[in-house]
């Protein structure tokens, strides 16, 4: 700030400690605060407003102040909640906290949580984990808002530590209810960080290790394994464990699941939350909030899911009782017992084939296809939200795509089509079966009855949310490659047509049969798409209209070429620099999994430990693992000493270590079993090879960084050419986004537009061939009247 | 199997989510946007062709699908839970410290934290 800022600021830091004393009225205060906010062009937006808004709203919820937060807020601020008044301001001397927030005009309003009490009980600690939290050195920040910081041993291991105490979104309560969280969730077989808490004169900290070269979880390569936690992580309520990095890869491609501090009865920033027994909708939130993580997902896995969460109810219950956590121990019970609400949710279906058949109201056909005027299309446009014309295209509302419906609605292409019975329904696919469809409907938005009673029965009609191929109603055409399929009731489940609707609704979801009108208008995709393309209204010279959009496409091209090299650049150097550091990140993968898959605590019929034997495991597959990564394996007596190309930290493991009285580990009674030498030699591996790669991966790319920047500045020079074309191709017409024609002119490169332009060209449905790649094509439905649907559906 | 299907999910209204310059008109969410820059459209239409199913997909569109998901989730339950309380309509009229209330109201409804609007 300069010095003008800072004398503003001191004067109305006096006016607020004034204020506090009772020596001057809030009038003067609030009018101080608007001065300071003028004479120093303060940014008063939405972002300022929202940080007051959490603050006071924290306030009154007993939460402790962020610093940061409080540190942003302008003295004098004023806001109202619940009709209360309140103004930050300076508190009494003394206090903990300069500045807070005070009432102005009480409700009695007002309540304080009580914190959490902090386990009295040290938990043994893993000889692996350091005795004294005062020789840690702090490395650096682990991110995220509760001030986890990372800190190294003198072994030079490394761990993330959390305090109770270490900033406004913690607190102790939280760190133990991470910590238990960790338990249960080692106990459910879900991989966490090792991990240990310490009482540290009163303030509860856990260290958990930290594991180098971890990464974010891809979709389609991590999320399958990801979500074989998803009941657990219900059960646990735990709802961002997919996001803000709380779940990430290890090297060898474990999930571990770092940072459960969102789990239980806390939400990820220390507030407490609801926790109770209603897993069912704990479930509905995780899906709606997980939708591509949960996709991955069948009824199936999640049935199994439960199963496994029952079996492991007795022992998760037990441990959390015999750790003191009785309340908490209750409710995880009821909410493992309650999982056979979500196996009922999952099995819901009804038949619809009882409900009647009501007459239909058309519009004549004149009506129905005439051109429309450009004062109803105004009208409708001016009437949809949306910023820009784009906003106004893609927005949807209870009907699916907005301007599509009440486009239909226009032509009387909503209304609903003609329902018969499933014999009228075949005698007339035996007439003609050209025009033949299946629809299948999924249960993920609502139930499948509800969405077959919707396209077959009510007059409103949903268009639709999903438009690959331009807005409106999807489905299968009962072809191959363009050839028509004959079937008849015997037989028509043997076609591809069917199962690839089967496949989109989905266990649990339904097929409708169909079949469109003899004399319903359809276009052809490419020719519809063709038509768009010459669309040009308003333009001054359509063909350099056309050259320029031919410019910009190449320009597209060549950007898209740029972003492949700085792409493959980066998995080239990663592969160098692991090979120059002997590591090898497969034989990594394989040793974490094989170590993992042992049960260490297995016994024999005698009751005697079935262990693979030192000779087989340490002498054998342990020298194998250092030898692949360019290590040494001494064998003496009774011992293996190892070695690492880019350490001068050895490892040594003998047999009473591995195989002695001592060597079988629990975290508690009822956690898995682990081996504390193979334990040992894992964490050696990972601190003095595998992190040592990693850092050098970084530093060497760091190093590199001219030559992306090059890429990148060839790129950025691209993409401003493109810009400046965009421009060019804005000049050559006279189309703004302020009419509904002009808005997808201006859109032309989104798919979904192509529906809405066909239905106001008054096409009924626009036909793609081999859609997605299918042998089938797609029908993308705008007149629903002009469907034949049969009143009995297939249940998937 | 019930594997997510690639134009069931990518082709709807996230679509206006990744690409996108400012993805809410509601919420001011925080990150690099657009999420995926025009340039990406056509091959981003292309591989709806190509592909059925998301992990088909390049990682580069896989991650984008992912943060529009994050976006449009948080965005539409806004934007229905200010219908619930009928003050979807009148949103837009509301000053910013209106806005930030209610916006903090139902961050709070939901668990949800400030940082679930930094998108990354």
């Amino acid at each position: 700030m300069d010095k003008k800022a800072v004398d503003i600021r001191e004067a109305l830091e006096t006016v607020a400690l004034e204020f506090s004393r009772g020596n001057c009225s809030l009038d003067l205060l609030v009018k101080a605060c608007e001065s300071y906010k003028i004479k120093t062009r303060f940014d008063d937006g939405i972002d300022y407003q929202i940080i007051v808004a959490k603050s006071c709203y924290d306030h009154i919820h007993g939460i402790p102040s962020d610093p940061e937060i409080e540190k942003a807020i302008v003295p004098g601020t004023t806001k109202v909640i619940d009709g209360v008044m309140y103004v930050y301001s300076a508190t009494a001397p003394g206090s903990k906290d300069p500045y807070g927030w005070h009432v102005v005009r009480k409700v009695g309003k007002g309540k304080t949580l009580d914190d959490a009490q902090i386990s009295k009980k040290q938990a043994q600690v893993n000889q692996l984990f350091p005795n004294d939290l005062s020789a840690l050195k702090v490395i650096g920040a682990a991110g995220g808002s509760t001030g986890a910081k990372i800190v190294e041993d003198v072994q030079g291991n490394r761990y993330v530590m959390k305090r109770g105490d270490a900033s406004g979104n913690t607190n102790n309560g939280h760190v133990q209810n991470e910590y238990l969280a960790n338990q249960v969730y080692n106990m459910l077989g879900f991989k966490v960080p090792d991990f240990e808490l310490y009482d540290d004169n009163g303030t509860a900290v856990m260290l958990s290790r930290f594991i180098p070269g971890c990464r974010k979880p891809i979709p389609g390569k991590d999320y399958k394994a990801m979500v074989q936690g998803f009941i657990a992580d219900t059960v646990m309520a735990n709802w961002d464990v997919y996001q803000n990095d709380n779940c990430l890869v290890d090297y060898s491609g474990n999930i571990i699941r770092v940072d459960n501090g969102g789990s239980l009865e806390y939400r990820a920033q220390g507030k407490k939350k609801t926790y109770d027994e209603d897993v069912l909708k704990s479930f509905v939130g995780m899906i709606q909030y997980n939708q591509v993580a949960y996709s991955n997902l069948n009824n199936s896995d999640l049935l199994n899911q439960i199963r496994h969460l029952r079996s492991r109810k007795n022992d998760v219950v037990e441990y959390l009782k015999q750790s003191g956590n009785t309340v908490l121990a209750d409710i995880i019970g009821k909410r493992i017992d309650n999982l056979k609400d979500i196996e009922k949710y999952l099995q819901n279906q009804r038949a619809i084939k009882d409900i009647p058949i009501l007459p239909r109201k058309l519009k004549s056909k004149k009506e129905m296809y005439r051109a429309l005027t450009a004062d109803e299309l105004k009208k409708i446009y001016d009437a949809n939200p949306g910023s820009n014309g784009y906003g106004k295209l893609l927005n949807t509302g209870k009907n699916g795509w907005e301007l599509l419906s009440q486009v239909c609605q226009l032509r009387g292409f909503d209304a609903r089509p003609k329902v018969v019975t499933e014999d009228e329904y075949w005698k007339l696919v035996a007439a003609n079966p050209d025009r033949q469809f299946y629809r299948g409907l999924d249960k993920n938005y609502v139930n499948a009855d509800t969405a077959v009673k919707s396209l077959l029965f009510e007059d409103d009609c949903f268009y639709g949310t999903q438009a690959a191929y331009g807005e409106g109603i999807y489905a299968h055409r009962n072809d191959n490659s363009g050839k028509i399929n004959r079937n008849d009731r015997t037989n028509y489940k043997k076609e591809s047509s069917w199962e690839h609707a089967k496949r989109y609704a989905k266990t649990g979801g339904a097929i409708v049969k169909g079949l469109i009108e003899d004399d319903a208008k359809i276009v052809k995709f490419d020719d519809i798409r063709a038509e768009l393309q010459r669309f040009t209204p308003g333009a001054k010279d359509p063909d350099e209209v056309r050259k320029i959009q031919g410019e910009i496409a190449k320009i597209d091209a060549k950007i898209a070429n740029i972003q492949s090299q700085i792409d493959n650049f980066d998995i080239n150097l990663k592969a160098a620099v692991f090979a120059k550091m002997h590591f090898d990140e497969s034989a990594a993968a394989d040793m974490s999994q094989t170590v993992n898959d042992i049960d260490w605590g297995k016994v024999d019929a005698f009751g005697e430990r079935d262990i693979p034997t030192f000779n087989d495991f340490v002498v054998g597959k342990m020298s194998d693992w250092v030898r692949a990564q360019g290590g040494k394996a001494t064998v003496g007596k009774g011992m293996v000493t190892f070695e690492l190309p880019n350490s001068d930290e050895k490892c040594v493991v003998n047999i009473y270590q591995y195989n002695g009285q001592f060597s079988i580990l629990q975290k508690n009674p009822f956690a898995p079993a682990y081996n504390g030498a193979v334990n040992r030699f894992m964490n050696w591996m990972e601190t003095n090879h595998v992190a040592k790669a990693y850092e050098a991966y970084k530093e060497e790319r760091d190093s590199k960084g001219d030559k992306i920047d090059a890429l990148n500045k060839q790129k950025s020079d691209a993409q401003d050419e493109r810009r400046k074309k965009e421009v060019e191709l804005a000049d050559s017409t006279n189309v703004g986004e302020s009419t509904m024609l002009g808005a997808i002119y201006k859109n032309k490169g989104y798919r979904q537009v192509l529906g809405l332009f066909a239905a106001i060209k008054g096409y009924d449905a626009i036909e793609v061939k081999n859609g997605n790649g299918e042998a089938n094509s797609f029908y993308v439905i705008l007149n629903r009247s002009k469907l034949i649907v049969s009143n009995s559906v297939d249940y998937v | 199997m019930s594997e997510i299907i690639l134009s069931q999910f990518a082709a709807g209204t996230i679509v206006g989510y990744i690409f996108a310059d400012k993805p809410s008109q509601y919420i001011p969410f925080k990150g690099n946007f657009p999420i995926l820059p025009k340039w990406r459209l056509e091959e981003y239409n292309e591989n709806l062709d190509k592909f059925q199913t998301i992990p088909q997909c390049p990682d580069w569109m896989q991650e984008a699908l992912v943060k529009g998901e994050r976006v449009r989730s948080i965005d539409e339950g806004f934007q229905n839970w200010l219908r619930k309380h009928n003050k979807l309509n009148d949103f837009k009229k509301f000053n910013n410290d209106e806005k930030a209330t209610l916006l903090v109201r139902y961050l709070d409804e939901n668990c949800l934290d400030l940082s679930s609007l930094q998108i990354n």
